[in-house]
């Protein structure tokens, strides 16, 4: 009796872990090359943010409020310098010109992961290119863009 | 031992509430009911070991032996496990060496990533264009709209 | 049952190392279908445990003495309450807790990243299995849980048990040591992302955003269990104190100190990008203090020369110290280029350097309570000497420290970012710092010449009043902005930058509990023997004994008095010292009586009974502002909830856009 239970669990135990099919592959998020560099964007205008907070509450004096707004600002355009160094770099990767990026305006979400607003049928779901209206086929990589996503 | 009950009356406030002389002598003295504590620290009430030994110390000192005397006649009686020594000079110089590299450390740092005075005190952007001015310049725009909509 | 248990830890050791290999190699020769397998096996490894935890709770529940943990650490007339407590109450049993804990973690943290940080995510999980494969080793061979108590080959149970040792058998034991396990092994989280950031080089501090959380909840999980355990040892262990600096409370506290100064050191790693080597250096010395801790509370290496030869499990602990601690100097050493600095400091008056300063104090009271621990043993072995540290010493060297870090928690935040001129720091010390020197002024004027506790009531106010003042001017700020009366503008300030706000809260509970050490310097106590009619005095309390009774429970036999309190003639009620006496384990333990009040605690502990059995030991203390450690607990505790509240965020700027690359991860947690 108790050699047959443990043989059922070792062969369920040793059928769940070896037994992933190609399905069960989890479809990684994409990953922006921009992440980290999101990131410290956040950062420093969280900075900022501080900063003039704490300013009006009168707990800094006017030159320090200055310097520190300076250097932030430095930091920052340093950030999007970073940013649009590797926008050229992967537009040269690619060999394409896709259209200018234009910088939008948009809520940072409180939680980790949001879905994004614009339904799916705008993004490419093999390159996760995003369009205005919907496209039989992908102005990025050429794709049909009704593919289901798994 | 017979001392000791015979001293009865003068051994039970010495064991109730030991006095800083009492105290003194016990952390010498390893306690050996099983804790790791000396005679003195010892928690354990009635405790077999610690309140005898503690009674002990408050007749000796009584009839006028030092300290060193008491814990010899502890060793004598128990042998050497019995004995603490006191936290010698190398228990209190380590911590505080420690705060002391400490700041050594911090004062190490502060210089290493201290910038150099010069630029941080130019105030708004007067002299030197350096490359992040120019850099801010390009941005400039950009981040003012970003700020205005900050809070 | 106990064939399955035995199975189910060997089965899951096999899928611990499984797991780790196929993870590791997946990562390296790019096969996710091995990662995923691997993370599949992370969740065999729960499912596994938690069947073996199962058996062995079934088996204490329903008191199956066949089983040698439960014969030493059960007994039939036991509560049910304490027959589960009983599954953390030995060694075997603690280290199975320490597995099923990991495990648990390990499968949450698989499954919230299961999608998320592909690259880093083998690495991780590699790094938690390896620490669960060294548990489960521990468990499946060095203190196996499933051993059968036998005669000559044939599995036979014993009548009764043992018991739980009696001074566990009280509520908030129930719930003690599973605090502290959570708090030790959640640790392993934050561990095992940053080194699989560092392995995998991760730009940015994707490590710290994900494990922000993690952190702070692990760090209420080990805040509550230190101080549970400090209510414990004042209630129950009848010495009249809340901490005695035994090796056992200190392991507790090494993990909280580093870890807290982690919590404020990977700030300026978010902010400015600095600090990069040393949140590393501190999340691994958190995490191997951590294990130390586990090895100090059960291997009983510190408490006397005898323990080592009872318990050969330090030597296995020590080993994996050894290893792991050398692997991750490696680490770092050979990533050194990956952890450079961003930023540089503009100013040594800022907030930068304060943390700094607040670093250095709480890891070298970290290392100083570490050195009382470990001193003893090293003396020992290097001249022979034994040496006693007792709590005089602790206090001597820990009292300065405590106070000057209650004296940074309030000067920290009054410096600003970057840098702080000396008038916006004058500006923001006068009210407080004057405020503070006039009550200093006044408690002598009173009469008070304690100089700790003179310094210690000053730095409370003056930290307490810095608190408010951010509180107030930020909250009438806001009010006068969107017309909210102060309250709700308080509680909007705190939901827009709950971190901080939710930080400041825990300051407070701080000093309020400082405000109860302080009140260690005024202590009174007395001790009598007393017979039914006798009175004492202990402070300004008199004590007249109305009742001396006795009798038998199933579990335990006691001795009871019933004291009248009165003060300047007025009588205040009764208090019931209780002393027991298990009669399974044969060890006593005792109730004590205590009326709780804000100002004073007065504290009655039935000590035993004279040599004559006569007459009743009471020992009567007087303890001035005790609530206060408690109230400050509290505190702590809702700060750090409110520090998990997400923030309001009304950040709105650019987010970076490129055509081919979705952007709705690239958020910051906040």
């Amino acid at each position: 009796m108790i050699i047959a239970i443990t043989c059922v669990i070792a062969i369920v135990v040793i059928v769940f872990v070896l037994g992933v099919r190609p399905k069960d592959l989890p479809e990684p998020e994409p990953v922006s090359p921009f992440a980290h560099l999101d990131e410290r964007k956040a950062a420093i205008y969280e900075n900022l943010r501080d900063l003039q907070f704490e300013y009006r509450l009168g707990k800094l004096s006017d030159n320090d409020y200055q310097l520190t707004k300076k250097d932030l600002q430095k930091e920052l355009a340093a950030v999007m310098a970073e940013v649009d160094r590797v926008k050229l770099q992967l537009q040269a990767g690619r060999g394409q010109t896709p259209p200018p990026p234009a910088p939008k305006l948009r809520q940072t979400p409180a939680s980790t992961v949001k879905s994004a607003p614009e339904p799916d049928s705008l993004i490419c779901p093999h390159c996760d290119a995003r369009f205005e209206r919907e496209l039989k086929f992908c102005g990025e990589c050429g794709k049909p863009m009704k593919a289901v996503r798994a | 031992m017979v001392l000791i009950v015979a001293m009865a009356a003068l051994a039970q406030t010495a064991s109730e509430k030991p006095s800083v002389d009492v105290r003194r002598v016990g952390a010498r003295l390893q306690c050996q009911c099983g804790c790791k504590d000396s005679v003195a620290t010892c928690s354990m009430l009635e405790c077999h070991f610690s309140k005898p030994a503690k009674e002990r110390i408050a007749q000796m000192q009584s009839v006028g032996m030092g300290d060193e005397q008491i814990v010899q006649a502890f060793i004598r009686d128990y042998g050497m496990a019995v004995y603490l020594a006191p936290p010698n000079a190398f228990g209190w110089i380590v911590p505080y060496a420690s705060v002391g590299f400490g700041l050594v450390v911090i004062f190490m740092f502060l210089r290493k990533y201290r910038k150099p005075k010069l630029m941080t005190d130019l105030g708004a952007g007067v002299g030197d264009m350096g490359a992040d001015d120019r850099e801010l310049a390009k941005y400039k725009e950009q981040i003012e709209k970003d700020t205005a909509n900050l809070d | 049952m106990e064939n399955l248990g035995s199975l189910a830890i060997l089965l899951a050791l096999c899928l611990a190392l499984y797991a780790t290999a196929a993870c590791v190699i997946g990562r390296i020769k790019n096969k996710p279908f091995l990662i995923v397998s691997g993370e599949r096996a992370v969740y065999g490894l729960w499912a596994l445990i938690t069947t073996a935890s199962g058996i062995l709770v079934y088996s204490l529940m329903t008191s199956d003495f066949r089983f040698a943990y439960v014969a030493a650490h059960s007994n039939r007339t036991m509560p049910i309450l304490y027959k589960y407590a009983a599954w953390w109450g030995g060694q075997e049993g603690s280290l199975l807790l320490w597995s099923f804990l990991l495990s648990t973690y390990t499968s949450v943290v698989v499954f919230t990243n299961r999608r998320k940080h592909r690259d880093m995510m083998p690495w991780v999980i590699g790094v938690l299995t390896t620490i669960q494969s060294f548990f489960l080793v521990l468990n499946n061979f060095i203190a196996n849980p499933f051993q059968m108590l036998a005669v000559d080959k044939l599995i036979t149970a014993v009548p009764d048990g043992a018991g739980l040792s009696p001074l566990l058998q009280y509520p908030a034991m129930a719930i003690h040591p599973p605090m502290l396990y959570l708090g030790y092994v959640g640790f392993s989280v934050p561990f095992a992302f940053a080194i699989g950031s560092l392995i995998t080089r991760q730009p940015g501090d994707a490590w710290i955003h994900t494990t922000r959380r993690w952190t702070l909840v692990t760090w209420l999980f080990q805040s509550t269990g230190v101080m549970l355990g400090a209510a414990w040892a004042y209630h129950v262990l009848g010495w009249g104190g809340y901490w005695g600096w035994d090796p056992v409370e200190n392991a507790s506290l090494l993990p909280w100190l580093s870890g807290t100064a982690f919590l404020h050191s990977v700030m300026m790693q978010e902010k400015k990008g600095m600090m990069k080597i040393w949140n590393i250096v501190l999340v691994s010395a958190t995490f191997f203090l951590c294990i130390l801790g586990t090895l100090l509370t059960r291997s009983g290496i510190v408490q006397s020369v005898h323990a080592f030869a009872r318990s050969d499990i330090g030597k296995y602990f020590v080993g994996f110290l050894a290893v792991g601690i050398a692997a991750v100097i490696f680490l770092i050493l050979d990533r050194l280029d990956y952890l450079k600095s961003e930023a540089e400091l503009e100013s040594v008056i800022s907030r930068e350097s304060s943390f700094l300063f607040n670093n250095l104090i709480l890891l070298a009271s970290c290392f100083a309570v570490l050195w009382g621990t470990l001193f003893p043993v090293i003396s020992e072995a290097i001249s022979g000497d034994k040496i006693s540290l007792d709590a005089d010493w602790y206090n001597r060297l820990m009292v300065p420290i405590g106070l000057f870090l209650l004296f940074l928690t309030g000067v920290g935040p009054l410096f600003a970012w970057r840098r702080t001129s000396v008038e916006s720091l004058r500006r923001n010390f006068q009210f407080p710092g004057i405020a503070s020197l006039v009550l200093v002024g006044a408690l002598i004027a009173a009469g008070m010449r304690h100089f700790y506790a003179l310094i210690s009531f000053g730095f409370c106010l003056f930290v307490a009043l810095t608190i408010l003042v951010e509180f107030y001017k930020g909250a009438k700020s806001i009010g006068a902005k969107n017309q909210m009366n102060l309250l709700r503008a308080t509680i909007e300030l705190t939901h827009r930058n709950t971190r901080r706000y939710g930080g400041y809260l825990v300051h407070m509970g701080i000093v309020l509990a400082f405000i109860g050490f302080t009140g260690h310097a005024f202590n009174q106590n007395e001790v009598k023997e007393l017979n039914t009619g006798d009175a004492m005095k202990v402070g300004t309390y008199e004590l007249r004994m109305v009742n001396l009774a006795q009798g038998d429970e199933a579990n335990y036999s006691w001795h009871r008095a019933t004291m009248a309190v009165t003060k300047n003639g007025e009588m205040l009620g009764t208090l019931e010292p209780e002393k027991r006496f298990y009669k399974a384990s044969k060890q006593g333990t005792s109730e004590v009586g205590i009326r709780v009040r804000p100002n004073e605690d007065l504290y009655l502990n039935f000590g035993g009974m004279s040599d004559d059995n006569q007459r009743a030991v009471i020992q009567a203390y007087v303890f001035p502002l005790v609530s206060w450690i408690w109230i400050g607990t509290l505190v702590v505790i809702f700060g750090t909830l409110v520090c998990l509240v997400p923030s309001k965020i009304k950040l709105q700027y650019a987010r970076t856009e490129v055509v081919g690359y979705a952007k709705n991860n690239a958020t910051v947690q906040k």
